[in-house]
């Protein structure tokens, strides 16, 4: 009996095709990893399996049987259950009322049994350690969270197939752990499980198979013993991948000279204060445990923590405000695209235009050209932003700030959720942006992705933040993922608050 | 006790309640014996419509809609009782049809917009049209009227220190309940916050929709009735200010009007305040024409102070990650 197999799949919005064929199978409790670029159409794969989308022709065998979705009600009450990138978590409700949503438990069949909802949530929630955020309006949870509780979610309804895309971007590697151990037993209970992930390292440890996507169809199923990394961006590229970073730079003008020099800013929710000088050209990566306050020092630079003060450029700067702060040449990329990234509904032009021209009134920028140079696929720059895939969307972001030449560009996990060369791209974006004279302040919850940026690039530093303070910088070979994990583990002298 | 003045500034009916306090202090200057359970009666006599109003148009804008029909629900139900009590029905059988034709018009509603998917705005503006021509087909003038004795028991206390019109508010407070504290509840705050996720949830969000417009319709109707106990007679403009104030009175009340947070006590509050500002201008001499001017001026000044206070409460969290 066939457990799980999706025969020739077509999907196309108007004139953009989504998946031009897309075919494959999994066994009960095999570990599936679906792999593919941007637009490759592995997201509008999730979807259709999902119930959220339907698909123009072909068909999919679910147990054997035709299997038929029209809504998301429809596939989980065939225990089809997907999570998703975009989470799809209400924030004006508690975490246990989330979780209960797709079916919640009554008394009487008529009146919402909250003892019960407790009940559903806590056993689920205790499986991954968050017990003690059942009653948390989802609202105040940081980013890391919300994919755990979204994970749980799908846990809450007992899921004969799994589909999980993209979860895993966001979370920190003790969470990793946490999610790969109950995927894995959900495997050895005879769960499908298909992991849309760009994380090789994941993918290599979790995964018995991997199918590989480009454009809309599928390349290739390979089992996970018989393929390597390279082997994989390969295909998902087409061609041998870039290196990361490009070769150094030779000469930055005013290298030695300060660009950045911030003094006793306070860190509010850490009551800490921070120091920091940044030279002109340089790479600056931000690691630590979750929440040790690498989003709130990047996000204060930005004025987004009320009013800061800073010397930039030789030129004593009192921010006042965001605005305040994109005048005086600083850009902010968030990895939450949805809420600090893009105008979802809005055109990619207008998306691009967004910093340069309303918010400084400069002279439109050549779109065309500053898109292509990135390699973002479109079809023309009117169209909503939306339609574009994830990674897509975030290089048009990227360009938005990059388009306006900021003297430092900072980075809250900006490559959340984009492929692997996409993130290469971007990465390589970054480079020329330092090599120009800018500096780069980036944070990651990936530690191989600093260590990527940071290692061969000239003039770099990774920062290791813990309790709101930097306790550890490590500079040139001394960046290795170990040492940043060691140094981001709280020890003697180093008290957390 | 910390934690509990704590929850109760944070509650989103928190400002409307100090507003009505502020305003019932200011009121008790002008009004004679205006702390008295006489004033209070005579004051629910006239709001109750208007509270039962802001609570259909609550649940409403809980799941991001609005209901612009309710105001001429109102009128249609009104005129449809004095009606049939006019051809001689009984009165509790023309209430009931008076109830149920206020269910037909938000069945309408709940067809348009959840299974056709019209925009609430536009739908509810076409079937208000609708209800408003209606209810002046079935009485073209002002007239006709209900049995006294029906006027009189509305008035009255009932074990003489329950105000009648009380009864209205608790029948409309278990509709309510039978939202708050049933999975529909749940879902129809998730739909205000984002329809999209609701739907990928797994959430009948159609569905919901459908139920939320009938349950205004049906609320628009009770508070015809309420209205009809304190006229007594017939008018098929007579529900015209109710749209407007309806939602006034849920905005002062903390409901948000991008859906998804606030609460029917909210309403009510608003509602009071909106009585007494009213009733302020009343017993400030205002001319009568400028009466309409001054409510307006009212509804605008404390719609304005609700979305100030709101704004102060419930600061803006950028951060997006942060593990404490």
């Amino acid at each position: 009996m066939t457990f799980f197999a999706v025969k020739s799949i077509a999907k196309r919005y108007g004139s953009v095709v989504a998946i031009q064929e897309a075919s494959l199978e999994i066994k009960p409790g095999e570990i599936r990893a679906i792999l593919g670029g941007n637009g490759s159409g592995k997201s509008t794969l999730a979807k259709i399996i999902g119930g959220a989308v339907s698909p123009d022709s072909g068909e999919i065998i679910f147990e054997g049987k035709p299997y038929r979705a029209a809504s998301p009600a429809q596939a989980k009450q065939q225990k089809v259950i997907i999570t998703s990138q975009e989470l799809s978590l209400l924030t004006n409700l508690t975490v246990e009322e989330n979780l209960v949503l797709p079916a919640i438990p009554t008394k009487g069949k008529l009146f919402t049994n909250r003892k019960e909802m407790r009940k559903q949530a806590l056993q689920v929630l205790d499986r991954v350690g968050l017990s003690h955020i059942a009653e948390v309006l989802v609202e105040y949870l940081p980013e890391n969270q919300k994919f755990m509780v979204e994970f749980c979610k799908a846990l809450l309804q007992q899921p004969k197939l799994l589909v999980i895309d993209e979860i895993t971007s966001a979370l920190f590697r003790e969470e990793v752990e946490i999610f790969k151990q109950i995927v894995k037993e959900l495997s050895q209970q005879g769960v499908g499980i298909l992991f849309i992930s760009h994380r090789m390292g994941e993918i290599f440890s979790l995964c018995d198979s991997v199918t590989v996507m480009r454009n809309g169809q599928v390349i290739g199923t390979y089992n996970i013993a018989d393929v390597n990394e390279d082997m994989l961006v390969e295909m998902l590229t087409g061609t041998k991948a870039k290196s990361a970073v490009r070769p150094a730079v030779e000469h930055i003008e005013d290298a030695d000279k300060t660009l950045l020099s911030v003094r006793d800013m306070l860190l509010p929710s850490f009551g800490t204060r921070i120091n920091l000088d940044i030279k002109h050209g340089e790479m600056i990566g931000i690691a630590g445990l979750q929440g040790q306050g690498q989003s709130e020092f990047v996000r204060a630079l930005f004025g987004m923590l009320g009013p800061v003060r800073f010397r930039l450029d030789d030129k004593e700067v009192h921010i006042h405000s965001v605005r305040r702060a994109v005048k005086e040449g600083m850009a902010f990329l968030s990895g939450d695209r949805e809420r600090e990234g893009t105008f979802s509904i809005r055109s990619i032009s207008e998306n691009l235009e967004a910093v340069n021209t309303s918010a400084l009134s400069r002279k439109p920028l050549n779109q065309k050209e500053l898109l292509d140079s990135y390699g973002v696929k479109f079809d023309n720059v009117k169209q909503p932003i939306r339609t574009l895939s994830g990674g897509n969307q975030q290089k048009v972001v990227i360009a938005r700030w990059t388009g306006v030449k900021p003297k430092v560009l900072l980075a809250d996990d900006p490559t959340k959720g984009i492929d692997v060369q996409a993130r290469r791209d971007v990465h390589a974006i970054f480079s020329d942006l330092t090599a120009s004279g800018s500096a780069v302040i980036i944070v990651s919850s990936d530690d191989e992705e600093l260590v990527n940026l940071t290692k061969n690039h000239p003039n770099s530093r990774v920062l290791v933040m813990y309790g709101g303070q930097f306790v550890h910088t490590l500079r040139g070979d001394d960046i290795t993922v170990h040492n940043i994990i060691s140094a981001s583990l709280p020890r003697e002298g180093v008290e957390s608050k | 006790m910390n934690r509990t003045l704590n929850k109760m500034t944070n509650w989103t009916s928190f400002p409307s309640l100090v507003l009505i306090i502020v305003l019932a202090i200011v009121n008790s200057f002008f009004v004679h014996k205006f702390f008295s359970l006489n004033y209070a009666s005579s004051f629910l006599t006239s709001y109750t419509p208007l509270i039962i109003c802001a609570m259909a148009q609550t649940i409403v804008l809980l799941g991001r809609g609005i209901d612009l029909s309710i105001g001429s629900v109102v009128s249609l139900v009104n005129v449809t009782v004095v009606t049939l009590v006019g051809m001689g029905w009984s009165l509790p059988l023309a209430m009931l049809v008076g109830v149920l034709t206020g269910m037909a018009v938000g069945i309408l509603n709940g067809f348009v917009i959840g299974i056709l998917r019209v925009t609430p705005l536009l739908a509810t503006l076409a079937t208000s049209s609708i209800a408003a021509g209606a209810a002046l087909w079935i009485m073209p003038y002002p007239g006709g009227s209900v049995s006294i004795d029906y006027v009189l028991w509305y008035q009255s206390l009932i074990f003489g220190f329950i105000p009648a019109p009380l009864i209205f508010i608790v029948v409309a407070l278990l509709i309510w309940f039978l939202w708050r504290y049933t999975p529909a509840g749940l879902q129809l705050y998730a739909m205000g916050k984002d329809i999209h996720k609701t739907y990928v949830s797994g959430v009948p969000v159609h569905r919901t929709q459908f139920f939320i417009y009938m349950t205004s319709g049906i609320l628009s109707g009770i508070a015809a009735i309420a209205l009809t106990g304190n006229t007594g007679a017939g008018d098929p403009l007579i529900g015209e200010s109710y749209t407007l104030h309806a939602v006034a009175a849920s905005v002062i009340g903390g409901v948000s009007l991008m859906g998804g947070s606030g609460d029917t006590y909210g309403s009510i509050f608003g509602s009071i305040f909106l009585g007494l500002a009213f009733q302020l201008v009343f017993v400030l001499h205002f001319p009568s024409y400028y009466q309409d001017l001054a409510s307006g001026v009212i509804v605008l000044v404390g719609i304005i102070g609700a979305s100030l206070m709101k704004l102060r409460s419930s600061r803006p969290r950028i951060m997006s990650t942060s593990s404490r």
